[in-house]
């Protein structure tokens, strides 16, 4: 499976340590929501074994966009996409009832995007299971401008909202589905360090 | 006790914030030994606490209140989303609501009022000009959100803690003087999520103990710790928002104005369970000193420079003092020679 | 204890041959306000020792203006509800704690289901005051004996109407309350172990997460083998017999130890322990403390061994 290379150990305690099993635990009902890139791991998991149960929820789009706010809702992966996605979403979690587990398959800020709409329809983290796909980058919150940036795989990046390059800590909040991102040349305006790969 | 100056003074731009030497002397000196180490320091707030003390009462106020109030106002208007609640804290906000109300008038006759017949309330700061009839419980009563009727009035920063699972989550606040983080960020985090960014404590299990004490909290059992850090200028809202307007400041630190433009900053945490909801409050009340003032307390300028001589390099980034310790180590030596010998 | 509260019984209702309710008013100062689940802490004079039993408060949590609990006599009653029942009348004054609270219900739920067995109705009692002021979704399943822990369904059937199922003298079928529920539900369960058991045991069938399930035991602690205490300090030894907690044998010797819940999930009361080895009852402790045996919750905690060494 081509899923995330985690730190054993993160550098700052609020990044996720995923925790997810190559063989899916017994469960009456399963629901999978995943995007493109998570399909081949969807049928890897589902070769291992039978479900009395499985419902599966293509998302079809990827999330290069980036949007702005900070509302309380969960933090939504590019909004016209979402907006499509979500009553789809929606309708599936209403006919399901307690017992269900949920697997989401894509990127990371996907997951937790799926994972937020679920919690505040009714699930709980138990039942949610979620698999990060490899090469997808990571979503960051410009602390400044609250802009999200989508699929960053360097820091710092410049923020596509405000324009400033901002440093992406490992500070990580699973409302926003996003790493927290600072102005890196705050204290010496102009001073932007070279850029490195992120993890 | 003075409790506000005629003019309120800035937390920002010419910063004309200044203490009077009453408000030194009962300033929370943080630091109990000359080697700061990380221990779980929370403990009982006892009221009443020392005549005069920051302790006093269950909610200080002191002579900054207007200007703090003021600033407040400001931060809220440039950015709304300083204050935010989930909707299931709706009774925790209320419970918010009445216990800063009846704390205040309790304590501070002389400044607010709060009576009650039933749900029926009126709420008088006198301070603030402010008179509000209400009743309990009702939104549609309030002008605003009972959260931020009641932020705008507190003297420091209020965060509600939702308890679930043995854990503590950041659902609800008004947070307008951070040091250094971010509520639209940190909202809805569990308790060592929010604290993630802390260096060395984890592994030390400080948040493990901490966190089971916390939970254990039950109403009639306030409990109180210091925390600190420092700022350059008085600046209240040292927030990652903002922090292009004050991060440059770190480097216009020189021996010359070590004195006037170094503050120790020292939050006063307070937790307390709120009865209704089982919330726990979560208020900081932030106090800032210049070391100018501060060294005219001699066994503080002494011991200040012990800690920051010894504090391990992986605090001092966290809390941002890296570019300009060595100057405040260097000015605070000055007070710190060895004792004459005493025969 | 400090923080005690001394209250007037200003009623004294019987609800069934078993059950009374006790009115509770002030004396010197106001009620502190509770949340739904909360309990207080009674302490009763008994021949030769205090008692203290946790009772849940029923009363509504908006009315401060009096306390309410409800006291079953139990059969093999260590002295606490005995004492209750036989001992106290409407004028005399009680000692409680402020009270505490292990559980709550779950703010952020959508529908909540409450299963009751007997006494264990009356956190709920809370409950549904809450429920109903905030418009939550909810139902009530009650299981009880007419002739015992009755008394409440009258009324409960006058506020509830069509969400209250009563089980007179049996047990319901815990696998089909729990079928087909919408996600948001969480499940509470009041009364005797074997009723949580059940519970849990048809909530893990039906693949129900774990914090979907939330439980109060409100037995007495179980009884065990006697022992004696050791007091480190002072070389003082404490008989501990099989009906009385270590907590309970200490506060007999005047010796006080911090303690809030009295039924080891708060870890206020924990104590070093020295030497011996002990038999850990408590919900407070993890797996690797337990192992170390140098401490111990007294509430609810007894002894391995034959003596136990406290750091006291």
């Amino acid at each position: 499976m081509k899923t995330l290379e985690q730190p054993t150990a993160p550098s700052i305690k609020s990044r996720p340590i995923y925790q997810w099993p190559d063989r899916l635990p017994d469960a009456g009902d399963y629901l999978f929501v995943i995007e493109p890139c998570g399909r081949e791991t969807l049928s890897e998991l589902l070769r291992e074994q039978a479900h009395e149960r499985v419902r599966i929820l293509l998302h079809h789009e990827g999330n290069e966009a980036s949007s702005t706010g900070a509302d309380l809702g969960p933090r939504r992966t590019e909004p016209a996409i979402w907006k499509r996605f979500e009553p789809k979403l929606l309708e599936t979690l209403k006919e399901s009832t307690v017992g269900c587990r949920l697997v989401v398959i894509g990127s990371e800020a996907f997951l937790w995007d799926v994972r937020g709409f679920a919690v505040a329809h009714g699930l709980v983290d138990e039942e949610i299971l979620l698999y990060p796909m490899a090469g997808q980058g990571r979503r960051v919150f410009c602390a400044h401008c609250r802009t999200f940036t989508e699929g960053v795989h360097v820091s710092p990046v410049a923020c596509t909202g405000c324009g400033c390059y901002l440093e992406v800590r490992d500070h990580f909040s699973r409302r926003l589905g996003a790493y927290m991102g600072v102005r890196v040349d705050a204290e010496e305006p102009g001073a932007v360090p070279q850029q490195e790969e992120l993890n | 006790m003075r409790l506000y100056p005629r003019d309120t003074q800035a937390f920002r731009g010419h910063f004309t914030y200044q203490n009077s030497s009453e408000a030194i002397r009962r300033f929370p000196f943080p630091f109990p030994e000359d080697d700061y180490i990380y221990s779980v320091n929370i403990e009982p707030h006892v009221l009443p606490g020392p005549e005069g003390s920051v302790y006093e009462h269950m909610l200080d106020i002191d002579e900054h209140y207007l200007s703090e109030t003021a600033e407040r106002d400001m931060v809220l208007r440039e950015d709304p989303d300083r204050c935010l609640a989930m909707p299931h804290m709706r009774q925790a906000c209320w419970d918010l609501l009445e216990f800063v109300m009846t704390h205040y008038a309790r304590d501070y006759p002389q400044h607010f009022s709060f009576e009650r017949q039933g749900d029926d309330c009126v709420w008088v700061n006198h301070p603030l000009n402010i008179r509000q009839s209400f009743r309990m419980g009702e939104e549609g009563t309030l002008p605003t959100s009972p959260l931020e009727l009641i932020g705008r009035q507190v003297q420091g920063d209020i965060a509600l803690l939702d308890q679930r699972d043995g854990d503590l989550f950041m659902d609800a606040g008004v947070i307008t003087s951070p040091a250094d983080w971010s509520l639209a960020f940190d909202a809805g985090m569990s308790f060592k999520q929010w604290h993630g960014p802390v260096p060395l404590a984890h592994e030390m299990g400080i948040f493990d103990r901490a966190l089971k004490y916390l939970c254990a909290i039950q109403v009639g059992g306030p409990v109180r710790r210091l925390n600190w850090t420092m700022t350059i200028h008085p600046r209240m809202d040292s927030s990652p928002e903002t922090f292009a307007h004050w991060g440059k400041d770190r480097t216009t630190i020189t021996p010359d104005n070590v004195g006037q433009d170094v503050y120790l900053r020292v939050e006063l945490q307070t937790l307390v369970r709120m009865p209704r909801s089982h919330a726990l409050f979560f208020g900081i009340r932030t106090y800032l000193i210049s070391l100018e003032d501060l060294v005219t307390h001699r066994a503080w300028a002494r011991r200040l420079h012990r800690v920051l001589k010894g504090l391990p390099e992986e605090l001092a980034d966290y809390k941002g003092l890296s570019r300009y310790r060595e100057t405040v180590v260097d000015w605070l030596a000055h007070y710190d020679r060895q004792p004459e010998p005493q025969y | 204890m400090s923080g005690h509260i001394v209250v007037k019984v200003s009623a004294i209702d019987t609800i069934s041959p078993v059950v009374k309710q006790f009115t509770l008013e002030p004396c010197d100062r106001a009620l502190p306000r509770f949340s739904a689940g909360s309990h207080v802490v009674v302490s009763m004079p008994g021949q030769d020792r205090w008692y203290r039993n946790a009772y849940s408060l029923l009363g509504d949590p908006a009315d401060t203006s009096c306390y309410r609990i409800a006291v079953r006599r139990q059969e093999a009653s260590r002295g606490g509800s005995r004492f209750m029942h036989e001992d106290v009348a409407v004028g005399d004054h009680l000692s409680i704690s402020p009270p505490s609270n292990f559980f709550l219900p779950r703010w952020n739920a959508r529908h909540h289901i409450l299963i009751a067995g007997g006494i264990g109705i009356t956190p709920f009692l809370a409950y549904l005051h809450e429920f109903e002021r905030q418009g939550a979704s909810h139902e009530l399943h009650y299981s009880f004996r007419e002739d015992t822990t009755g008394g409440f369904s009258l009324e409960l059937q006058q506020r509830l109407g069509s969400s209250l199922h009563c089980y007179q003298g049996a047990r319901p079928d815990f696998h089909r309350i729990l079928a087909d529920r919408p996600l948001g539900t969480h499940v509470y369960i009041c009364g005797p172990q074997g009723m949580i058991d059940a519970v849990t045991r048809a909530a893990k069938d039906m693949d129900w997460a774990d914090t979907r399930v939330h439980y109060e035991a409100f037995a007495a602690p179980e009884s065990g083998t006697p022992f004696v205490a050791r007091l480190a300090a002072s070389g003082i030894d404490v008989t501990v017999d099989d009906e009385t907690s270590l907590l309970e044998a200490l506060e007999a010797q005047g010796v006080e130890v911090p303690n809030l819940c009295r039924g080891g999930v708060c870890g206020q009361c924990k104590t070093a322990v020295a030497e011996g080895r002990v038999e850990h009852r408590d919900a407070f402790l993890d797996d690797e403390e337990r192992k170390r045996h140098d401490c111990i919750m007294p509430c609810v905690s007894r002894s391995l061994t034959d003596t136990l060494v406290l750091d006291l």
